[in-house]
């Protein structure tokens, strides 16, 4: 217990800083409507922002500053959340595929494209699919024209997740890192014993599979929110990183407490995910947190 | 083993593919009579007073929602009256008495009344933001009086030397009721979410994610118009705004770059050209002593090709600009002819300024060596869409370079950008666009009055002459008389050479065949709505 609420109260050490930290680097936007406000004056304006919890309004919106969050930040939790399940889907597919059938060549051209594919920047493959959509289905898959089920709607969503998925080699270090795990797993000494035995082994390679799958997402949260401002921008997805953007380009009306909201989600939902690694890996591996 | 035909296997992807475009053809079609367009700018506070800075995606809007007392006419050139019946001024031009339109009402069911004027002017004078005519009404307003329903006076202490008197009035009115006598500048107000106006559409609806839905006011006091519904959509930049286009989403494209009007211009689209009154120029700051000079001034003119950067950059779509007017601007003068690209005449007037060619560099030095070398500030502009600018300033810069000039190009964001150009003036060069109200007032830019921070005089240009000449120019009445001084100013100017005037290009509109008749107002583009029409089955 003594651990958790240590664990709990650095990462919330880390939020304060983090956020601290973005209002010093605010202090340097270049603001015509500041001109002649001392940097000092100006951190402390949004330093104050944070301790009043005082949002406001959105100038980007117009709508209160949490509603404009909680709309934003369901939209891009939706991205991420939707690439990660996919990456671990497509990854978990693939490498049992070349486990049980190295030689089928089906699977060895799948788990080849599967690499090559996902080396290609997440900016390339948004571009492509939309311009793929366009030429041939005549739909832009934008975010407002999701509404009932029908193909624009569904193109909107499946699209933006599958470059989110699929670029910035997200996928294939993934299926590598996963990949080697489980020949390691396969090979280790403890699998072979349960195998002499004639015991099922797939419950324990699986449960061994768990630490690793959450360290590679773990490490590859920062990628997917990078390329999460990018999907959101190239198919209108007006979530975080495109509010931040539109926050900080308006000249002379910059919403700075739209900057802060938002960068306050991204890093609550980084620690979350921090966290709940944490916590994962000591129920599924105790024996990692015995020093 | 059965194996499956390829031929067959290729009908069946084709046929699925076939399908797909069914399926989604059903999607791509509008609604009946909603007409769509998009924007790149989000709207924000809707309440016209409370911006920041003036946001020509917001005007339009507004164009739909509110109404003016006077709209200027761009195809008659003249002032018509909407929500003024009639207006009235002393002979010393002190007191206006101003009769209003009778029948209007607000969206709300609330009629239009003269207190509604008086509030709206009372706003503007007590708001924070920098609104046209605020400084103006707090200094020459002496006194609002409301003398009944329909009628207002205003007393003022010296008389309004704009050069049409209709610039005087706001630009729209706002609803006094909804505000409750609250002068302060809060945006939870719901008319900041939800205005309410006079104009042919009443708000409906917005999203957080950008979009705005108007329909038909059903109860508008004029000519309604055709189309009974419209949403304003967000877009993130103009390549997904031309393919909604195109895939007849959307129905309107306010501005496309010339290089991509080939793409639109196809079987469902046309595009409808119209004037703007923006033109693009390179200051030059005479607080920079080699730029005082009028023969360096005189070669970089002349060492521009400009007609190259309209046919390059614009497909040849707008016009050599000669001085500040644009061709359909008032008191524009017919007889001035533009400088012509001239290298070898720019070369010889930086000798007689007194330089001489390095062999070595290719730039003019002078006597103690030092090379002709300006700082060109240019704005980055990064919500643009396809700007040519940058083209621009690459081809000027290769320009100089031709007649032994050398120009060093100094990036800034918007926001330096506007710091720099009004307020440090730390530029030797800096581009401009500057866009002019129906008012056409040039005197801000070069009347040495306005040489002073955040003055528009921003390379402190001065010429008593011209001062006397747009003094005289202001305090004329006679049309006639108005023109000779503004045609003095002209040549002055094209002598003197306080920027070089490269062109204005005219801006396209991309629509759908289905809308015709459709005539666009320059600044707020849907003036003309009611006058548009719907040609269903196209």
């Amino acid at each position: 217990m003594k651990k958790v609420i240590t664990i709990l109260f650095y990462n919330i050490l880390l939020f304060v800083a983090v956020l601290v930290t973005i209002c010093f680097v605010m202090v340097f936007i270049p603001d015509s409507s500041k001109h002649g406000v001392s940097l000092a004056s100006r951190f402390l304006d949004y330093v104050m922002i944070l301790v009043l919890f005082d949002f406001g309004y959105s100038l980007v919106t117009g709508f209160p500053i949490w509603d404009t969050i909680l709309s934003a930040g369901l939209k891009s939790l939706l991205l991420v959340s939707g690439g990660l399940l996919l990456v671990v889907l497509v990854a978990s597919v693939t490498v049992i595929a070349q486990i049980n059938w190295p030689e089928n060549k089906f699977v060895i051209l799948w788990a080849f494209l599967v690499r090559k594919v996902s080396a290609v920047p997440i900016l390339i493959w948004a571009t492509v699919l939309i311009f793929l959509s366009f030429t041939f289905l005549s739909v832009v898959p934008v975010y407002q024209d999701i509404s009932g089920f029908n193909l624009t709607s569904m193109l909107a969503v499946a699209l933006p997740l599958l470059a989110l998925a699929s670029g910035d080699n997200i996928l294939g270090d993934t299926c590598n890192r996963m990949l080697n795990r489980m020949q390691e797993l396969n090979n280790s000494l403890f699998i072979r014993a349960l195998e002499a035995r004639g015991f099922q082994t797939r419950f324990h390679i699986l449960r061994n599979m768990v630490p690793e799958v959450l360290s590679i997402l773990s490490s590859r949260i920062s990628y997917l929110i990078t390329g999460m401002i990018v999907v959101e921008f190239i198919f209108n997805w007006q979530g975080l990183g495109w509010m931040i953007w539109r926050a900080i380009i308006a000249e002379g009306e910059k919403d700075y407490a739209l900057v802060l909201a938002c960068s306050a989600c991204i890093v609550l939902f980084v620690i979350v995910l921090n966290i709940t690694r944490d916590i994962s890996l000591k129920l599924s591996n105790p024996h990692l947190y015995v020093n | 083993m059965e194996t499956m035909n390829p031929k067959f296997r290729l009908h069946q992807i084709v046929v699925f593919f076939l399908l797909l475009s069914a399926f989604s053809a059903g999607d791509a079609v509008s609604g009946d009579r909603e007409f769509i367009y998009s924007e790149i700018t989000p709207s924000g506070n809707l309440n016209p007073y409370q911006q920041a800075i003036a946001r020509a995606s917001n005007e339009r809007l507004y164009s739909l929602i509110y109404q003016p007392l006077f709209r200027y006419d761009f195809f008659e050139q003249d002032f018509h009256r909407v929500l003024a019946q009639e207006v009235e001024r002393s002979s010393d031009n002190k007191r206006i008495t101003l009769h209003l339109r009778r029948g209007v009402q607000w969206h709300d069911g609330t009629p239009f009344t003269a207190a509604d004027v008086e509030f709206t002017i009372r706003y503007i004078m007590q708001s924070d933001q920098g609104i046209r005519n605020r400084d103006l009404y707090n200094s020459i307003i002496q006194e609002i009086r409301i003398v009944n329903e329909r009628m207002l006076l205003i007393n003022l202490s010296e008389p309004y030397q704009g050069i049409y008197f209709e610039g005087f009035f706001p630009n729209w009115i706002i609803p006094a009721h909804l505000f409750n006598d609250d002068f302060s500048p809060v945006a939870d107000k719901d008319i900041s979410r939800r205005p309410v106006g006079t104009g042919p559409y009443m708000f409906n609806q917005r999203t957080i994610e950008g979009s705005v839905s108007l329909r038909r006011f059903e109860d508008y006091w004029a000519d309604k118009p055709l189309i009974e519904r419209i949403r304003m959509e967000l877009s993130s930049d103009l390549s997904t705004m031309i393919m909604r286009l195109q895939a007849r989403i959307s129905s309107l494209v306010i501005d496309v770059p010339a290089d991509r009007i080939p793409q639109v211009e196809t079987l469902h689209h046309r595009i409808l050209p119209y004037q703007s009154y923006l033109i693009q120029t390179i200051g030059f700051n005479f607080r920079n002593e080699r730029l005082s000079d009028q023969k360096i001034r005189q070669a970089i003119v002349y060492g521009t090709d400009r007609n190259n950067m309209l046919q390059q950059w614009y497909g040849g779509r707008g016009e050599l600009l000669a001085g500040p007017f644009t061709s359909e601007a008032p008191f524009f003068d017919v007889n001035m002819d533009p400088y012509p690209h001239d290298p070898d005449r720019a070369r010889e007037l930086i000798q007689e300024a007194g330089y001489r060619l390095d062999s070595r560099s290719g730039f003019f030095v002078d006597s103690n060596g030092s090379r002709l070398s300006f700082n060109f500030v240019v704005p980055v502009i990064f919500d643009g869409g396809d700007s040519p600018l940058q083209n621009i300033v690459a081809d000027f810069r290769e320009n100089m370079r031709n007649i032994g000039i050398e120009v060093i190009i100094r990036n800034r964001t918007r926001d330096d950008y506007e710091v720099t150009l009004f307020r440090e003036h730390d530029f030797d060069l800096i581009f401009v666009e500057w866009e002019f109200s129906p008012e056409y007032n040039i005197s801000h830019l070069f009347h040495s009055t306005h040489i002073r921070p955040n003055g528009l005089n921003i390379g402190a240009y001065q010429n008593v002459h011209v001062d006397n000449l747009l003094n005289a120019f202001q305090e004329a009445r006679d049309p006639a008389t108005k023109m000779g001084h503004m045609r003095n100013v002209q040549n002055i100017l094209r002598n003197d050479v306080p920027y070089v005037f490269l062109l204005s290009a005219h801006k396209n509109a991309a629509i759908d065949y289905r809308y015709v008749g459709v005539r666009i107002d320059p600044f707020y583009f849907f003036t003309y709505i009611n006058q548009w029409q719907v040609v269903d089955g196209f």
